[in-house]
């Protein structure tokens, strides 16, 4: 038998506790890799408090870095059908993700997540831009607007 | 996504990632996009995020005869370079309305259009004509334009007119300079003589807020200083030619075959920035090339050249490709880094429709483009600047986002 895998503890928002493997999280978050090895992180009693991020979201944070810590080995497309699979959510979620990576610094998932709201405005007409972003007030002034629309009617 | 609207620094990372065509197109969603967009920091963080460097070089094939103008691009980048012709990449353009193209510098260009001067980007595809520093009662003397824009040193771009002072007294030279931040031009300093072979029309940007031209038969080099807003006379002069110091070699009627080489005291140089430092290279028309490197010396700060490359055409691995052409003509474009040292260069040469990069290292060679198959109908028209004339129908382009 191995030694014991380390375990570290995350706190969401909603103060529900998750053990995750040590090296895991250190792997993937960078604001956590730099907490064990300051020494901030104490084994035996701290908790890593994550007050901006709710249980749900945590939870698929964790299962990401997880899933990316274990599965590192197969082959590209395999991961890439898991990774398009974990972000099949709404764009609420999608922001709740982007956010929490944000904060953790997980750099993978952060360029995962930028490239998949990337594909969904790659192509777009301005007028669709506006619409999903929902874009009101686009600062133009009228003349200026009606130059561009006359000028480059294919993007819009 | 609304939210991720309302945040500069999460919608900058996700327009980033995104195609040029599409940054292009996006610039007119709203004002803030656009100055997003704009920010030099965008166009530096695509560069990292995508990985590479978007810059090539614009070959101007017959810089004599405009009408006949067939402008060619290519990327540095051997992975972009060959799809450029698929619609797929972006490939800038120069507009129709642009006479000769005056200066490359970090994404912006000096054009020159059938009647005034203008500020294009390339990238962009937006266009300024300048503004002129003289009123328009005034029959302004003729002047020359330099260009300066470097988003990592300084905001917006500058630009230097060069003109002779009309007063007897002042027989100089006289300077303006503009800066698109405040939008006019301001008079500098005092005049200042020049050799008359001084070349004022190719004047070449380098860091440290400097500009340099070359008059090559004087062997001297004027710099203008962004600072201080003065132009110094305080370059090492040129380095003499390997015939100088033997003169009997050369005859007078070998100069006549070349009126180039007459012109030019039978030795060209160009100033050649690369790899951080400014760069001299010089030809003898024939097949001797020399490059050499602008150094300081950290305790006198006296400025020298530094002979770093001798060599023989013909004794490179181009001697098979130049044996091609009965005439053995050959036009040296560009020179750029190649490698992780700085010392790791690569001359470009234009040979009959190729385009190879010499490594100046070991004399190894790749090739780096083959000119289109229409121009190739005519190829008398790449040699009506041959030997380091062909520099000035060569400009570096860099992708940039920049506002005009």
């Amino acid at each position: 038998m191995g030694s014991p895998v380390k375990k570290i503890m995350l706190c969401s928002s909603e103060k529900e506790i998750f053990s995750v493997e040590e090296q895991v999280m250190v792997q993937h978050s960078v604001i956590i890799n730099n907490m064990i090895e300051d020494g901030s992180y104490n084994h035996e009693e701290s908790k890593i408090p994550l007050d901006c991020v709710d249980s749900k979201t945590l939870k698929k944070v964790i299962d990401y870095c997880t899933h990316h810590t274990h599965h590192h080995n197969d082959n590209q497309e395999d991961l890439e059908a898991w990774d398009a699979q974990f972000l099949n959510v709404d764009s609420n979620g999608l922001y709740d993700l982007l956010m929490a990576a944000n904060y953790l610094e997980i750099r993978n998932l952060l360029d995962l997540i930028y490239g998949t709201i990337k594909n969904m405005i790659k192509g777009k007409k301005i007028d669709e831009i506006r619409r999903i972003f929902n874009i009101k007030d686009h600062g133009f002034t009228p003349e200026e607007e009606e130059q561009n629309r006359k000028e480059y009617p294919h993007f819009y | 996504m609304e939210v991720i609207e309302g945040s500069d620094a999460l919608l900058t990372e996700i327009l980033v990632r995104l195609p040029l065509r599409d940054v292009i197109t996006f610039k007119r969603v709203s004002k803030r996009w656009l100055s997003l967009i704009s920010e030099p920091y965008f166009s530096r963080r695509r560069a990292t995020v995508q990985g590479t460097r978007f810059s090539g070089l614009i070959v101007d094939p017959d810089a004599v005869n405009p009408q006949h103008r067939e402008l060619t691009f290519f990327y540095f980048n051997k992975k972009i370079r060959r799809p450029c012709r698929r619609r797929r990449i972006f490939c800038p353009k120069v507009p129709d309305d642009c006479s000769s193209m005056l200066q490359s510098c970090n994404g912006l260009m000096l054009l020159r259009g059938f009647g005034d001067t203008f500020i294009y980007n390339p990238t962009t595809g937006d266009k300024k004509r300048l503004l002129s520093p003289f009123p328009l009662f005034d029959k302004s003397p003729s002047s020359e334009y330099s260009l300066a824009f470097d988003p990592l040193r300084f905001l917006g771009y500058k630009l230097i007119c060069i003109f002779r002072g009309k007063s007897s007294k002042e027989d100089g030279y006289q300077t303006m300079i503009y800066s698109s931040e405040s939008g006019a031009w301001k008079q500098c300093g005092s005049s200042f003589s020049a050799p008359l072979d001084m070349d004022l029309a190719h004047g070449v940007y380098f860091k440290d807020s400097v500009f340099y031209w070359i008059g090559n038969k004087s062997k001297t080099t004027l710099r203008f200083d962004l600072k201080t807003e003065c132009v110094k006379d305080d370059m090492p002069p040129l380095p003499p030619a390997p015939q100088d110091l033997n003169i009997d070699g050369s005859s007078y009627l070998d100069d006549l075959k070349r009126p180039l080489k007459l012109a030019y005291n039978g030795y060209g140089y160009i100033l050649a920035p690369a790899c951080g430092y400014m760069n001299l290279v010089g030809a003898d028309f024939d097949f001797g090339m020399r490059v050499f490197r602008l150094k300081e010396d950290d305790y006198s700060s006296s400025r020298s050249w530094v002979l770093m490359h001798s060599f023989d055409l013909r004794r490179t691995t181009l001697k098979r490709v130049l044996n091609t052409d009965p005439a053995g003509n050959y036009s040296i474009l560009h020179l750029i880094k190649d490698g992780e040292d700085d010392d790791e260069m690569a001359l470009f040469v234009q040979i009959e429709t190729k385009v190879i990069a010499l490594r100046l290292k070991d004399h190894t060679r790749y090739d780096v483009f083959d000119f289109d198959l229409k121009i190739q109908k005519n190829p008398r028209l790449y040699y009506s600047s041959t030997g380091v004339m062909g520099w000035y129908r060569a400009f570096e382009y860099v992708e940039s986002l920049a506002c005009l």
